[in-house]
């Protein structure tokens, strides 16, 4: 029987070219994996390198908040002694004004002016100490920032030490534990929030609700 | 305005001394602190206050939990309590509020809206 011959030898031929085609696919995947193994291979060194640095850069980060917190509580420290001298200061130039309105009355004006001249620079004194602690509330912001920054590198090392140990075959490290302090992770300076005047209405209206 | 007992509640040594100095400027001279939700519950139903601000993100306990604690404690649930926070995302905002906190205030702040922020809170209590 010819006819069926002549059908068997094309298939044959195709399937053993189907054969050889993956063949070929198989080597160059399995080429793949092993160039891949290679290369992760030879990265694992830089990883574990690289993974080692971060809690270097964290307690970097850490000493970063620690300064800025002792910096700030000195410059609580002064703009308070500011204050406590300056609120003697304004007691004392007012307990003048009174004594100067019991004085000679040709020389009432002249010691008024000084007074106010130096009444208007005690005050402003107190003001640009009160504004000193008030911009001093960047500490509570940045630290909250930089802790969110320590939690994200703990991350990354705990990451990077799974693909090293996944590579070696070792044991997987457990998951970074979160740092004593909670921290909002949007904390900013610049407010990207909510304003204000929208949080304002936003109560109005929730408690004319309830 | 003197006569009211604030209690501050913020885990931030420097926040609760710049809120300290804020509210002597302002006026309000008796104020005592607490740096996390459970110190504050023991000093509200120890020492007693009028008045509470207090952070939301804290350790041991956060504010909204405080919060909540508060309503939910009879002797407490009038207590008048501005929250001020980092937080203004206004989903945050909208939690704080059934929690059951009388006014938001988002940090950094300046003297005056912490004050009118009390008064507005003290006036409506």
């Amino acid at each position: 029987m010819p006819e069926p011959r002549a059908t068997a030898e094309p298939q044959d031929a195709f399937e053993s070219s189907l054969a050889q085609a993956i063949r070929g696919e198989m080597a160059a995947l399995v080429s793949s994996v092993e160039r891949l193994v290679r290369d992760f291979a030879a990265l694992t060194h830089p990883i574990s390198e690289s993974s080692a640095k971060v809690p270097q850069a964290t307690e970097q980060l850490e000493k970063v908040t620690q300064q800025t917190e002792q910096a700030t509580n000195q410059l609580l420290d002064t703009a308070e002694k500011i204050v406590d001298r300056d609120g003697k200061l304004l007691a004392s130039l007012q307990e003048i004004r009174r004594w100067i309105d019991a004085a000679e009355p040709e020389q009432r004006q002249a010691m008024r002016d000084r007074l106010d001249e130096a009444l208007g620079w005690a005050q402003a004194n107190l003001d640009d100490a009160f504004d000193i602690m008030n911009t001093l509330q960047f500490q509570d912001i940045t630290a909250q920032q930089i802790q969110h920054a320590s939690q994200l590198l703990d991350e990354i090392q705990y990451r990077l030490q799974n693909l090293v140990s996944a590579v070696d075959g070792t044991e997987q490290n457990p998951p970074p534990v979160l740092k004593s302090r909670v921290y909002d992770p949007n904390a900013s300076i610049d407010r990207n929030g909510t304003e204000q005047s929208e949080i304002d209405a936003l109560v109005q209206s929730m408690t004319k609700e309830q | 305005m003197a006569d009211i007992k604030i209690l501050a509640v913020d885990d931030s040594p420097t926040m609760r001394r710049i809120i300290v100095n804020t509210l002597k400027r302002a006026g309000y001279a008796n104020v005592i602190e607490a740096e996390n939700g459970v110190e504050a519950l023991g000093k509200l139903r120890g020492e007693g206050a009028d008045f509470v601000i207090t952070d939301w993100n804290m350790p041991e306990m956060d504010g909204l939990t405080f919060v909540t604690q508060v309503r939910g404690d009879d002797a407490l649930k009038g207590k008048p309590v501005l929250m001020v926070t980092t937080r203004s995302v206004k989903e945050d905002i909208v939690e704080a509020l059934k929690a059951g906190v009388n006014g938001y205030v988002v940090k950094p702040f300046s003297p005056e809206t912490l004050s009118e922020k009390i008064s507005q809170v003290l006036n409506n209590a």
